[in-house]
């Protein structure tokens, strides 16, 4: 008599729902946590940072593009967002995605370096990829156009800090013990 | 390939997007430049005046305005840009205008839903009503926020803007 193997996902049940926390927190974060700035791509600070923690606890290619689609539909059903749910579900897939590509290429996020530049990256395809929208639902351009490259450095420094800040925290627990604790958890 | 190299790569496509996004607003500035003012043009926010075609706004005429904010009644966040009237001063004669002229504003939402408001001037006028011109946050696009009663909610606003429709006699 043979005993049914069980299928081991990609993720574990227990990583699924620490990025579903994330995911979770990424729409508090929009929601609770105003910043009294008029820059754009500004949110990005603490949002990147919240992406790079999650890429930390969770290193597997695939984790931040979840993320960013769960919290996409989340923010989505909650209303978030200017210009209706597709805009809404695009712009926060495309933020995953590319910190996801970019911690894949840079072998993780566990370096200052990588860390920042995922968050820069992250924080950019959020912004282009509302651009692109833009365009592609004739929302009236002209007045993008003139600021493109200013929202494009406001987004990458936001993005930036984002990323030093997501290090930061993952530094600090890695020196609680954290992932230690998660590894037994595992 | 060395970690050094995946870096600069990765730094080179982000300075590649910045001189896409540059040249790309240069084209676009010289664009608008070059525009007729006679005649609606592709992009632009569009404004009649009793059915007439009467302006692309402009954004640098929209940066000549003196900038506006208040803070929204169902999310308390600052809403910001330039008051609806003084965009429509900048183009209208007040003196054709009466308190009861209809401001239709016009935007689109999710690509082919249209959505659309109609406000008196009073209304516009009225400082409590704090009806807005808003460019969003990232620069993407134009909402008309307010905080009158039945254009107070996100929801109620009108976003996408794309067009402003002045109705001096209604």
């Amino acid at each position: 008599m043979t005993t049914p193997s069980i299928r081991k996902g990609y993720f574990t049940t227990f990583e699924l729902i620490l990025l579903a926390l994330f995911s979770a927190l990424v729409v508090v974060d929009k929601i609770v946590l105003h910043l009294p700035l008029r820059i754009p791509g500004h949110s990005g600070v603490t949002w990147m940072a919240i992406l790079i923690v999650a890429r930390g606890l969770v290193p597997k290619t695939g984790a931040l593009s979840l993320v960013g689609l769960t919290s996409g539909l989340l923010a989505a059903f909650l209303g978030l967002g200017d210009l209706g749910a597709i805009y809404t579900v695009f712009s926060y897939l495309a933020s995953g995605v590319s910190v996801d590509l970019i911690a894949l290429f840079l072998g993780g996020v566990e370096s200052i370096v990588p860390a920042a530049l995922a968050g820069t990256m992250g924080n950019v395809a959020k912004m282009l990829t509302k651009t692109v929208m833009a365009v592609l639902l004739q929302i009236p351009a002209g007045f993008i156009a003139l600021g493109l490259l200013y929202s494009f450095f406001t987004n990458a420094v936001a993005g930036l800090l984002g990323g030093l800040l997501g290090w930061l925290i993952l530094r600090a627990l890695r020196r609680a013990g954290f992932f230690v604790y998660l590894a037994e958890k595992r | 390939m060395s970690q050094k190299t995946r870096i600069l790569i990765v730094v080179g496509v982000l300075v590649l997007i910045a001189v896409a996004l540059g040249v790309f607003g240069t084209i676009s500035q010289s664009q608008t430049a070059q525009m007729p003012v006679t005649t609606p043009q592709p992009g632009m926010i569009h404004l009649y005046v009793d059915g007439a075609f009467t302006a692309n706004l402009l954004p640098s005429e929209m940066q000549k305005l003196g900038t506006a904010s208040f803070v929204d009644k169902e999310q308390n966040k600052t809403q910001s840009g330039y008051w609806l009237k003084d965009v429509i001063r900048a183009y209208v004669k007040e003196s054709a205008l009466s308190p009861t002229s209809q401001i239709i504003v016009t935007g689109v939402r999710q690509g082919t839903e249209k959505k659309s408001a109609t406000l008196t001037w009073a209304e516009v006028l009225d400082p409590a009503n704090n009806v807005l011109f808003s460019p969003s946050n990232d620069g993407t696009s134009v909402k008309i926020a307010a905080s009158l009663e039945r254009l107070s909610t996100r929801n109620d606003w009108v976003q996408g803007l794309t067009q402003i429709d002045v109705k001096t006699k209604p």
